[in-house]
């Protein structure tokens, strides 16, 4: 915790139930709120947020915490100048983090990309005169991106039964995904089964394993 | 690894670090040599990083925003 609250800047990566979770000696402290345990890297103030091997360093920093128990994570770019500053944005959470990661201790998130083929091309600002008209189709384009039916029935017949949860997501006009909750100890036979797919003509990109993002929000 | 997969990798590393994960209030805004980032996406961060710096080093507001 010394390192902590001496650090200029402290960036929030993830919430744990345990402070075991946390193991020692590695590059993240815990830092206790209520019941549950944020992991920070502190890094000097004038570090700036988007230098790439801070980044880096985090991705990997998060890379280990998984590989040591399930934990919730946090959007990169939560920082805080202080110990108590970093407590008082979390407390309200607390309550909701705590039972996340009691409900999904012990899994973990893969991710199937899917490009979609033949979508419509972005409205044009200049095309609308209301900044408001614009947005919404804005918003109903990246929506608007389809898997085919039946290629998604294949992928939740396939996957599913190994998911303890999934959800479709539309990534943007182009893509969407599939994110599943799964075990950690199903992560290579879910690979396994997702690779079968590649038999079919659409392409993904599979990923994972990572902490609880999608199913690390409110329960 | 191939260059490819290796790309592939390390951009699905930051397109999750970057653009998943529960948002806490009164995120920070990221910054780059004190021109704030306009993040729009994963794309933008990576392909605009090296501009940003070349864009303030020419004074140039090259795409800014707030991460919130």
């Amino acid at each position: 915790m010394d390192d902590a609250s001496q650090a200029a800047k402290l960036i929030a990566i993830g919430i744990h139930g345990q402070l075991s979770d946390i193991p020692d000696g590695g590059e993240a402290t815990a830092v206790g709120v209520g019941n549950v345990f944020v992991s920070v890297l502190g890094v000097p103030h004038e570090q700036p947020l988007a230098d790439r091997e801070l980044l880096l360093r985090v991705a990997g920093i998060r890379r280990q915490l998984l590989e040591s128990a399930t934990f919730i994570g946090i959007r990169y770019g939560a920082a805080f100048s202080s110990v108590e500053e970093l407590k008082s944005r979390f407390i309200g959470r607390v309550a909701n983090a705590a039972e996340i990661l009691r409900m999904r201790r012990g899994c973990v998130e893969m991710t199937m990309k899917f490009p979609v083929g033949g979508a419509a091309a972005p409205p044009d600002r200049h095309d609308f005169s209301s900044g408001g008209d614009y947005l919404r189709a804005l918003q109903f384009h990246r929506k608007a991106a389809k898997l085919d039916p039946e290629f998604s029935t294949l992928v939740e017949q396939r996957l599913a039964p190994l998911a303890v949860e999934f959800r479709w997501r539309p990534r943007d006009a182009s893509s969407v995904e599939l994110v599943a909750l799964i075990l950690r100890g199903e992560t290579d036979r879910f690979r396994a089964a997702a690779e079968t797919l590649r038999d079919s003509r659409q392409a993904f990109l599979l990923s994972g394993p990572w902490p609880l993002e999608v199913f690390g929000e409110a329960v | 690894m191939s260059d490819r997969s290796e790309e592939l990798s390390l951009l699905e590393t930051l397109d999750h670090l970057l653009d998943r994960g529960v948002v806490i209030a009164g995120e920070a805004t990221i910054s780059i040599g004190g021109v704030d980032l306009l993040y729009l996406g994963l794309n933008v961060v990576l392909a605009n990083i090296d501009t940003l710096m070349r864009g303030r080093d020419m004074r140039l507001g090259v795409g800014t925003k707030k991460v919130e």
